[in-house]
């Protein structure tokens, strides 16, 4: 009787088919297609990186190609690596304003982050040996409204103070997934350092060495995607604070990319799990619920794997300003009525293999990664 | 060679992605869109395999992978995978059949109905591919079977589940 449903099941599956012509038509239409095929990162002469990186990016502006070697691979992520190679690729994109260039150099993302490494170029002569290079404006326009999030813009060390060349670091991020692969209009203004408050003023002020805009047009960045997607429905009890609080909930989803681990917890006694009283303004505020829940992960080897909430923006040299050094990390479904979840993120220190990563623990719940 | 490519992916491999698309999504227009995005992604992924086995597994994972990202991200749905003008046309079996009973389930049985009995997955392949637990998996795979049974009464089918 089973393979009697089986036969009759694949019979009627077999009738969803493309007629003969859509299926000429997809294969003229495929075959035509311009491909932008995201390069593994080798290491390529500098011509031959700038021709690689365009297979990355595309934008609407008319730019230049620039010759630049990576900055996030040399300078933040310390290097080339497997993790790098699945997540990561060089872009070679730049713009000029009064003699100063900015670069994107390469990319490295996943659904919800997108790190681009870039390289400021002074005009020959000028030494770019300050410790907080920072931009007084900048511009990150996703054409698709439903990415939203914030970003971040920090200045990597410098192995050669005395010269005209400086790495920075361009952090995005979406709390909503889509940012790898997404258009998006992305603009910085007026360079400057030594920024600091001054008596009498709530802004900051700073140092010009730049005025005018650096603008890069909408652009297009496609980083690979090796991005592990599960949906183990694992049953865990979900921490909350206060004696007895604790919730029962399944984890309904896992991401793992080179970058950070994410973890959604959802079930009906998550619907608002902070009351339906909105806190007003002089309450205590309550730790966040995505800080109460025990994460950790496990490699191939058994040893853990380091990792954090949110994501590692840059250390800035002046420590005066007071600036958060990661963004993101975690939300909840706080005041919505229908919805419960908790929404974990976990960046990892570095890059990560991630066929590496070989187990999963969330609240004291071990889930294996197939 | 990206011409002689495209033939042998959408020979081989459109109507397969069509069939996930319409089992993952519900939806036959963004079945057909999950079909193009999908064979966009195998031709600017032209890994080799040892054998068609594992060509076909890997396909099917990348397919999975995109109706996930589907659901969840306004982007991939709003985007047009290739030419605007490009139109598809899916043959269907006719309504009131054993098809269209097992669309009608929940998301997550007919997901596993569709990998044990057309592809021929076993319970344990299934769960590592769609990362559940095979117990889970058994599961739905169950309930699924016994919803189809409630849902096509007393049909000649009901008897064959």
């Amino acid at each position: 009787m089973q393979k009697e449903f089986e036969r009759a099941y694949r019979d009627a599956m077999d009738g969803v088919r493309l007629t003969a012509e859509s299926k000429r038509a997809l294969t003229e239409s495929l075959g035509k297609r311009v491909l932008e095929r995201p390069r593994p990162p080798l290491k390529l002469g500098r011509a031959a990186a700038a021709a690689a990186a365009l297979c990355l990016l595309t934008a609407a502006g008319g730019a230049a190609v620039m010759n630049a070697t990576p900055v996030l691979r040399d300078r933040f992520f310390g290097g080339d690596s497997v993790g790098y190679g699945q997540s990561g690729g060089f872009v070679g994109k730049a713009v000029e304003n009064n003699g100063w260039t900015l670069s994107i150099t390469d990319c490295v993302g996943d659904d919800y982050y997108l790190y681009l490494g870039l390289e400021l170029e002074a005009p020959e002569g000028t030494v770019l040996d300050a410790a907080d290079y920072d931009f007084e404006r900048s511009r990150v326009d996703f054409t698709d409204s439903s990415l939203y999030g914030s970003w971040a813009i920090r200045p990597l060390p410098d192995d050669d103070p005395t010269d005209n060349r400086l790495p920075m670091m361009w952090l995005l991020y979406s709390s909503q997934p889509g940012v790898n692969g997404a258009t998006v209009r992305l603009a910085v203004s007026g360079l400057g350092h030594n920024w600091r408050y001054e008596a009498g003023r709530r802004e900051q002020v700073y140092d010009a060495d730049c005025p005018g805009t650096w603008d890069f047009g909408y652009v297009t960045v496609r980083c690979p995607d090796s991005i592990i997607r599960l949906e183990p429905d694992t049953p865990v009890n979900a921490i909350l604070p206060g004696p007895g609080a604790d919730r029962a909930a399944v984890v309904s989803e896992i991401q793992i990319s080179p970058l950070a681990l994410y973890v959604r917890l959802s079930g009906e006694e998550l619907v608002l799990h902070h009351g339906t009283l909105r806190p007003q303004a002089g309450d205590a505020v309550p730790g966040a619920c995505w800080d109460a829940q025990e994460l950790a992960a496990y490699d191939t080897d058994g040893n853990p794997i380091e990792m954090s909430p949110g994501m590692e923006i840059g250390r800035w040299a002046n420590q005066n300003i007071s600036r958060s050094r990661r963004l993101g990390g975690g939300g909840c479904s706080g005041y919505n009525e229908t919805d419960g979840y908790i929404w974990l993120v976990y960046g990892f220190n570095g890059l990560m293999d991630v066929s590496r990563v070989a187990e999963v623990v969330v609240n004291g719940t071990a889930i294996p990664i197939p | 060679m990206d011409e002689e490519r495209a033939e042998y992916l959408v020979g081989q491999y459109a109507d397969l992605l069509v069939r996930i698309g319409r089992t993952w999504l519900g939806d036959m227009d963004d079945a057909k869109d999950i079909c193009q995005t999908v064979l966009i992604k195998l031709l600017e992924d032209p890994r080799a395999f040892p054998d068609r086995g594992q060509e076909r597994a890997w396909v099917i994972r990348l397919a999975v992978n995109a109706c996930k990202n589907w659901r969840k991200s306004a982007w991939f749905r709003r985007r047009a995978p290739l030419d605007e003008g490009l139109h598809l046309t899916v043959e269907e079996p006719e309504a009131g059949g054993l098809l269209e009973a097992v669309m009608a389930l929940p998301r997550v049985y007919r997901q596993v109905i569709f990998l044990r009995y057309y592809e021929g997955y076993e319970v344990r392949e299934i769960a590592a591919l769609l990362g559940r637990s095979p117990a889970l998996v058994s599961t739905h795979l169950n309930r699924g079977k016994e919803k189809l049974r409630k849902m096509l009464g007393g049909t000649e089918y009901a008897k064959r589940i």
